[in-house]
């Protein structure tokens, strides 16, 4: 029998719902890479290496998802600011759509709290 | 801006050659603009270095996700662009299977020569019977000029070799570039 390790499952789903994280917190407000970056860490199941999120934020950008624009802060460097392009957005509504309707269907099939404890 | 960082940008930026420049300056700035940033917020340079990860790790996956780009889907679409494309792979194919195995034999068989010919002349000074070194007309270079006559030669000979070898190198790099700008990849809007 193939041996699943949790921490390799994991890092694939996390992988996979960051692109969502990612377009739906630069669809609630522009955003620089820090910034990001720092909205991320408050949740600590989604707190992702700055190394994949700038490389994702690329991609995402050549995608025609997102679009990217440097703008001079008062205090401190240029930041490169993010927003939803209207094909970005319709594809995050899609996505989390999809993402609710796969969740739902997942809980169902997971055992409940009580069965467990009988089994 | 400190040590390490600039050392961090520098490795990211040698490793991110594969990218356009536009692209590759722009992920540069992008990621100077999150250490100073990160900084300014009060965490430490070596931590915030350590959440990017290895420069070499960072700029692959930037190069890797270059590489996945597909190409557009109109890149054969308008006639023009057809019949440029058929132009170019049929002259630039028909032009190799001469050029390239021409230069590929000049090359190999003048580098041959250039080594080969030194010891020739060494034998020669030796009185090793059989080594010709004069012209048509019967004139014989003098036996104890042998080794430095060959040396002469030989340095012509690797001349010869190193123009083919740039030569050919020189080719393909042009080929293969246009048959890069044959496959147009969707742009940075």
């Amino acid at each position: 029998m193939a041996v699943v390790r949790a921490g390799e499952w994991s890092s694939q789903i996390r992988r996979g719902t960051l692109e969502l994280c990612v377009l739906a917190l630069v669809d609630s407000k522009p955003r620089y890479g820090y910034d990001l970056v720092s909205a991320l860490e408050q949740w600590e199941p989604l707190a992702a290496k700055e190394g994949t999120v700038y490389p994702l934020l690329r991609r995402l950008q050549r995608e025609g998802k997102v679009e990217g624009s440097w703008q001079e802060s008062v205090a401190g460097p240029p930041r490169k600011y993010y927003q939803l392009t209207p094909h970005g957005r319709d594809l995050l509504r899609r996505m989390a759509a999809d993402w609710v309707e796969l969740n739902e269907a997942v809980q169902q099939t997971l055992p409940t709290e009580e069965a467990r404890s009988h089994g | 801006m400190d040590d390490a960082t600039e050392r961090y940008l520098d490795e990211l930026r040698r490793n991110l050659r594969p990218l356009p420049e536009d692209e590759r300056s722009d992920a540069v700035r992008e990621i100077e603009s999150h250490i100073t940033e990160a900084q300014a917020d009060g965490r430490p340079t070596a931590a915030v270095l350590g959440g990017l990860g290895d420069a070499r790790t960072l700029a692959r996956a930037y190069v890797a996700d270059y590489h996945l780009r597909v190409p557009r889907e109109g890149a054969l679409g308008s006639v023009s662009r057809f019949i440029l494309s058929s132009v170019f792979v049929s002259g630039t194919g028909l032009l190799s299977l001469f050029v390239v195995p021409l230069l590929g034999l000049l090359t190999s068989l003048a580098g041959l020569l250039a080594v080969v010919t030194p010891v020739l002349g060494v034998l020669r000074t030796f009185g090793v019977p059989g080594i010709v070194m004069g012209d048509s007309a019967g004139w014989q270079v003098p036996v104890m000029w042998s080794f430095p006559a060959s040396v002469v030669l030989a340095a012509a000979f690797a001349v010869l070799a190193w123009a083919g070898y740039k030569l050919l190198r020189g080719y393909l790099l042009v080929v293969l570039a246009g048959y890069r700008r044959l496959l147009p990849f969707r742009t940075v809007p």
